[in-house]
């Protein structure tokens, strides 16, 4: 009698186990929400290549760090010399980040990307320019001036 | 027999001059310390919570030196932009901080492995001892 209702109990808890096990990797996205983790949003991303003769650098390098109410940005231009620092508001929303700067008596420029773990990839609005720019600015630890000069030419061949 | 007399005392007296010379000598050929960089004072081993302190790098610019500080007064505060001044090992900075309109300069020396100097609030009594150590990417660059 015992065994059999201990037949009976696994015959119902298989099923069930079954039909857990089944529906268990879609249950994060019942109700229209992924349990995706947000990026990270705070770091040092970096896009620049040296000059053919190696002797210049081109470029942009961004830190965003976290601050009161938000994020802001320290952003340093490579225009085969280093221009000055600038810092700019970081919007964001989710993994969409975009901030406006401008050089001492620069154009504005706009700049529009998705961050994701290895980098944000997005667009460069010059003022005055019709064609945004692409971008892809990786994420790294560290700016070039973190290492030293012959390792960081070692690490950005020019393109 | 005179000459064979005097040979030692030359000798000792050049080695004499060779003992004062050397470190001079040394201290001039000495490579002068990596000023670009990133400096923090934030541990790892703590929680922000708990620190009081400052990140700052150092990158040339076409007009020279400029800094960038994040300081960090139990949360992160608004980086300020900073003037960077060096003379050999001595480096100097000010920055006007966003979250209380205060200038903060700080007085130091820079070598291999950070910045070491005072820390004062311009028209203020007092000042912070502050060891910045040299750091390759920020305490944001890791996860």
């Amino acid at each position: 009698m015992r065994h059999s209702f201990l037949l009976h109990l696994a015959a119902l808890a298989l099923p069930l186990c079954a039909l857990l096990g089944l529906l268990a990797p879609a249950r994060p996205c019942l109700g229209g929400q992924t349990a995706a983790k947000p990026p990270r949003i705070a770091g040092t991303f970096s896009q620049y290549s040296f000059t053919k003769d190696a002797a210049d650098l081109d470029g942009l390098e961004l830190r965003i760090v976290p601050v009161p109410g938000g994020y802001q940005a320290v952003i340093q231009e490579f225009e085969r010399e280093p221009l000055a620092l600038v810092l700019a508001d970081v919007d964001v929303d989710r993994d969409r980040v975009s901030f406006s700067f401008r050089q001492p008596d620069g154009p504005l420029q706009t700049f529009q990307g998705v961050i994701a773990g290895d980098g944000i990839r997005g667009t460069m609005r010059v003022e005055g320019q019709a064609k945004p720019r692409e971008c892809f600015l990786a994420r790294a630890t560290g700016v070039v001036w973190d290492q030293p000069v012959s390792a960081a030419r070692k690490e950005h061949t020019c393109f | 027999m005179l000459l064979t007399a005097r040979l030692p005392l030359r000798a000792l007296t050049a080695a004499a001059l060779l003992c004062l010379l050397a470190p001079a000598w040394t201290r001039a050929m000495e490579k002068p310390p990596k000023i670009t960089g990133t400096y923090s004072g934030v541990s790892r081993l703590r929680s922000l919570g708990e620190q009081n302190t400052l990140e700052l790098r150092i990158v040339p610019t076409n007009e020279g030196y400029q800094g960038i500080v994040q300081r960090f007064a139990r949360r992160p505060l608004r980086p300020s932009l900073a003037e960077v001044a060096v003379d050999g090992e001595r480096i100097s900075f000010s920055f006007s901080d966003p979250t209380d309109g205060a200038i903060r300069i700080f007085q130091g020396r820079i070598d291999q492995t950070g910045l070491t100097g005072v820390l004062r609030v311009k028209g203020r009594p007092g000042f912070s001892y502050e060891y910045i150590q040299r750091k390759t990417g920020t305490y944001w660059d890791e996860p």
